[in-house]
């Protein structure tokens, strides 16, 4: 009787113990982030992205960014990063510059996707009054 | 070898490999659920399909089943066998291999049908999923039954390590035969309270008559168990694992289990398919397959796909293979016990496969593993390693791999003829070995021609091919 019954208490402390952990994984997922993961247009800056071609394929490719403040003017005189990511861990990322072309207009200098499959551009700068900002966007189905 | 030998023999040798790995196993499953939802930037991303493949297939290449060792969802088993009953016997209508292929199909599917590899949340979960996995059914039932009969990565290791140069094998079967206590199997007992307090294979394997690499997880159990220190990881030749068909301890004949066949066939002909997910012309078939059958769902056409590539193909392929061989040979044999054993000499081939697969994958991306930890330290506070060296990927370059996967393909296909002759030969004799291999060198011919014409193919890593 004995045995039986620290048997089942041993079953039970099992039990809490599975549930106690995956209630830990729930939380720590919902309550916690690293890294920024960020909406293209959530803040002050609003951040457009047009590619050359369309639709994407493998080799040289001209990315056009469109900066502009929450009223819709454009935003001159930033500093722009153009960064292309495959969506496959283990690729080795394109960092190019984005000088502007024109009103809030900045157009990647020597971007090129290296190999077909999906992938992630972040665009990131430095605004003319020293704000930062950093964005994402998916770019499926880049043809190889 | 003295020092290495001395540590294995070592109780606690296996933990100290197991903790690493947990630790390991625990920043994917954080970080995949609070990190980066980009793969490149997520240690969920990177460690697992990036790291962890590579160095699996490494290991198997240079050594043998160090993944099963150092395995770290192992680390629950101990609590669960104190917690959980863990005494029931596995139960008789989920014999063998059966359940482990099914989840290993649905593995490779749910790769490419939730991109997997995309996808740091799934990925942690797969990992949490694991834990909990090898907790329950570890704590429900007698001996190592997840690895024998559940883990899908298990199985993998078992089939593959079959290539792999060392072995977990007696030493002197002379001091076997004057055993009596057989602790390699039993356990060591204390002399005073008769407790078990080393266990023995509880995988099953008696090492006085284990032969090869199959279900054995390099767990050193019977090493520390036999009192003669009779037992060790000991240098062989890969291809003794095809001498006979003998009758091998947990496992019976290869010859008489279909199971076995049958997982070494779904990742034999998976290497193909795994690489066949990632290349240009894949996504070209699965939209015409989806028009032909009038399918909206990834998922589902990748159903389809994976049911027929990696069940439906093979026992077509491999049937009329040994009915081919059987008919040049004239030999009086069923179907069956040629299919189990012949499918066994295919294994090096699909090793090959999935060594130039994963290896490119590890050899172009292995230092992205700098700036991905150089992230994760600034990310929690720590600022001494500088800014994330993000230029950092490739550890040789991509002219170096191909001719690196070349060779590679080519020693795996020379080694398949090798052990399909020797097969071949052990089935219907030596005047026939030739008449009885060749069909299944035409069929390592194509898998081979596969295998070349994937490698070559532009790669092209997509997670949807329907939108």
């Amino acid at each position: 009787m004995l045995r039986l019954e620290t048997r089942k208490w041993r079953s039970v402390r099992a039990g809490r113990f599975v549930f106690v952990l995956l209630m830990l994984v729930v939380a720590v997922t919902g309550a916690c982030s690293r890294g920024g993961d960020d909406d293209a247009n959530s803040g002050d800056v609003q951040v457009e992205i047009d590619v050359s071609p369309d639709p994407p394929e493998m080799g040289p490719a001209v990315i056009t960014v469109r900066l502009t403040d929450p009223d819709g003017e454009p935003i001159d005189d930033a500093d722009l990063e153009i960064e292309g990511n495959m969506s496959h861990a283990g690729m080795e990322p394109v960092i190019v510059d984005a000088p502007e072309d024109q009103d809030g207009r900045y157009v990647s200098d020597g971007f090129q996707f290296t190999m077909g499959g999906d992938w992630i551009i972040t665009v990131s700068g430095t605004l003319p009054d020293g704000e930062e900002f950093e964005r994402t966007f998916d770019l499926e189905g880049v043809s190889s | 070898m003295p020092v290495v030998g001395r540590l294995l023999n070592w109780k606690h040798a296996r933990t100290v490999i197991q903790i690493p790995m947990l630790l390991i196993a625990g920043l994917i499953i954080i970080d995949g659920f609070i990190g980066p939802s980009s793969a490149p930037e997520n240690f969920a991303g990177v460690i697992p399909w990036v790291h962890w493949r590579g160095f699996v297939v490494l290991a198997l290449l240079i050594f043998g089943n160090l993944f099963c060792m150092g395995c770290p969802f192992m680390l629950v088993r101990r609590p669960a066998k104190w917690w959980l009953p863990g005494r029931w016997n596995w139960p008789a209508w989920l014999p063998g291999k059966w359940l482990a292929i099914v989840l290993l199909v649905a593995f490779f599917w749910a790769y490419e049908a939730f991109d997997l590899w995309a996808s740091p949340w799934l990925t942690a979960w797969v990992a949490v999923a694991y834990f909990a996995g090898a907790f329950l059914v570890d704590g429900f039932f007698k001996g190592a039954a997840f690895c024998k009969h559940v883990c899908p990565i298990g199985q993998f290791h078992f089939v593959n390590s079959m290539a792999s140069p060392f072995e977990v094998k007696v030493r002197d079967t002379s001091t076997c035969e004057s055993c009596r206590t057989k602790d390699c199997i039993t356990g060591r007992r204390d002399s005073a309270s008769g407790a078990i307090v080393q266990s023995g294979c509880e995988l099953y394997l008696f090492q006085q008559r284990k032969h090869g690499n199959l279900d054995c997880t390099f767990c050193l159990d019977c090493i520390q168990a036999c009192p003669y220190d009779n037992v060790g990881i000991i240098a062989r030749n890969p291809l003794d694992e095809y001498r006979r068909d003998r009758n091998r301890s947990g496992i019976g004949r290869l010859s008489e289990r279909p199971d076995f066949a049958m997982l070494a066939l779904v990742l034999v002909f998976g290497s193909l398919l795994n690489a066949f997910g990632m290349v240009g012309p894949v996504f070209r078939f699965e939209r015409w397959l989806a028009g032909v059958l009038g399918l909206q769902s990834e998922p589902a056409v990748l159903g389809v796909v994976f049911l027929v590539g990696l069940i439906v193909i093979p026992a077509l392929l491999v049937s009329y293979t040994a009915w081919a061989s059987r008919a040049l040979t004239r030999a009086d044999r069923p179907l069956l016990p040629i299919i189990s054993r012949f499918s066994f000499g295919l294994v090096p081939i699909g090793f090959a496969m999935w060594l130039a697969h994963y290896g490119f994958h590890f050899f172009t991306g292995a230092l992205t593993i700098v700036p991905v930890s150089q992230q994760f330290l600034m990310d929690i506070g720590i600022d001494l390693f500088g800014q994330p060296r993000r230029d950092l990927a490739e550890l040789l370059p991509i002219s170096v791999i191909d001719s690196i996967e070349m060779v590679v393909l080519q020693l795996g296909l020379l080694m398949t003829l090798v052990a399909l002759y020797r097969i071949s030969r052990d089935e219907f004799g030596r005047s026939r070995a030739v008449r009885g291999a060749i069909p299944w060198a035409i069929l390592t011919l194509l898998i081979f021609a596969a295998s070349l014409w994937l490698m070559s193919q532009p790669m092209e890593m997509r997670g949807t091919f329907l939108s």
